[in-house]
């Protein structure tokens, strides 16, 4: 690899950094001799030999990356390595040595070192009780960070030219559901004045059966179960009403029509384009725009964030819910409605969303930012 | 609008609802909901659903629901 790319010495300004090469020229190698396949799995295999400790960026800041970024190679020897070196180790045995080396046995170390990564790499997929390796292995995968094992596993699968193992994804949708069960659990516990502490009964509904024998029991009165969200005590909103803000023909008429297909019973307010910066509105959304929405004490803006409430809030009605609830299964096709799906879809819209009231709130990108926002949007997108 | 309409928002959104009744598959999502109330104004407001048979009929499948019906009661 030292052979295959421009290893020499470069200045950074008034430092220059000796025998050092280019992170996207170490990719460029890595793909051209076949080592890796695309310059993603290049990177991944720069960052195990990153990570053992075979190359080093010249001031320690960076992993390997396919950009202008300089490393140097150490002189990381073999023995050591097989031994099972842990990522502490390696970085403080890392050092600046190769510069005094000689390039050619630059070359032979790294290219050996490369295949004892992919080597180690499949051990580590595809033998793990291998008896004869088992010291170094438990070494190994007690200094691997559970990111490189399926990074890794993924790298040795295709070296050895196995049918590509992704590892098993997560499927969402189950674990909002349950997410959801816990809470209508939560719910419903508050309801039945089981317990005072909130955070103990959220503790109690996910670890205990008899927690969820007793919720099953009592989820079945088909009425609204209080929203226990983010650690949110919402006594009084279970008998609220919920009252939208709405100007008719307008974005707002999103929260009304997903509040009609929920059966959740809305008191509007019509308002007028003309009537959003009054005072008195302003003192219900400083934002000054719909919708805006209340429900009991809680204040809500925005009509993705007040959709999403809207969901959770119908979800934890048991009655709707339970019917298609297993845990471990995908929600029934039957279902008209199917939260789970629509957070997968638009979850990443409203991370947008809540990320960009964050950094408008903390860090005052804008001059407008701290005095339109209050830390209210905030709590909003904190529940939701 | 028109041309970032029909060459970046049209193909996405024909792609995801494909053949299916909704843009999740057979049921009414939420999705439907969000996605709805913006080809709605796209319709009625811009005209920009002219050339786009298959999210006019999905457009109007949604305006056929009675919840849409009462929400935007004197706007259709």
């Amino acid at each position: 690899m030292a052979t295959g790319i421009s290893v020499k010495d470069r200045r950074y300004f008034l430092t220059v950094y000796n025998n050092c090469f280019v992170g996207s020229d170490a990719v460029t190698w890595l793909v051209q001799n076949t080592h890796a396949q695309s310059r993603k799995e290049a990177v991944l295999l720069g960052r195990a030999m990153v990570k053992w400790g075979f190359i080093r960026h010249v001031e320690g800041d960076h992993t390997l990356k396919d950009m202008t970024l300089w490393y140097h190679f150490t002189n990381k020897k073999l023995g050591a390595s097989a031994a099972g070196i842990s990522p502490t180790e390696t970085a403080s045995t890392a050092n600046n040595g190769s510069n005094s080396s000689s390039t050619a046995s630059l070359s032979s170390i790294s290219t050996s070192n490369l295949n004892t990564v992919r080597s180690r790499a499949s051990m580590v997929s595809f033998a793990p009780s291998s008896s004869s390796n088992s010291a170094s292995l438990n070494n190994l995968s007690s200094s691997l960070s559970m990111s490189n094992l399926a990074s890794l596993a993924s790298m040795a699968a295709r070296s050895a030219s196995q049918p590509i193992q992704t590892p098993a994804r997560m499927t969402p949708s189950a674990e909002v559901v349950s997410s959801y069960r816990a809470l209508a659990q939560v719910g419903a516990m508050q309801q039945s004045k089981s317990t005072n502490d909130l955070h103990a009964a959220a503790a109690g509904a996910a670890a205990s059966a008899s927690a969820s024998a007793s919720a099953s029991a009592s989820t079945s009165t088909p009425r609204f179960v209080p929203p226990v969200i983010g650690g949110v005590t919402a006594t009084s909103r279970d008998i609220a009403p919920f009252l939208l803000w709405h100007i008719p023909g307008s974005r707002s008429s999103r929260v009304l029509w997903l509040a009609y297909e929920l059966d959740v019973a809305v008191e509007v307010t019509p308002m007028k384009p003309e009537h959003l910066k009054r005072p008195e509105y302003l003192a219900i959304n400083p934002n000054g725009s719909v919708p805006a929405a209340r429900h009991g004490d809680l204040p809500l803006w925005e009509g993705g964030a007040i959709m999403e409430y809207l969901l959770k809030f119908a979800a934890l009605d048991s009655a709707k819910f339970e019917s298609k609830s297993t845990p471990g299964a995908p929600p029934s096709p039957a279902s008209p409605l199917q939260p789970p799906e629509w957070t997968q879809v638009n979850w990443a819209r409203h991370q947008m969303y809540s990320y960009w009231s964050i950094v408008t709130l903390d860090e005052k990108l804008f001059g407008f930012g701290s005095s339109r926002l209050t830390n209210s949007t905030s709590a909003s997108y904190a529940l939701v | 609008m028109t041309t970032w309409f029909n060459h970046v928002v049209a193909p996405v959104l024909q792609q995801h609802l494909g053949d299916s009744e909704y843009i999740n598959g057979p049921n009414f999502t939420a999705t439907d909901v969000y996605v709805g109330f913006s080809l709605f104004v796209a319709e009625t407001q811009l005209g920009l659903l002219e050339t786009h048979k298959q999210l006019k009929a999905y457009l109007h499948r949604l305006m056929a629901r009675p919840a849409f019906q009462a929400a935007l009661k004197g706007w259709q």
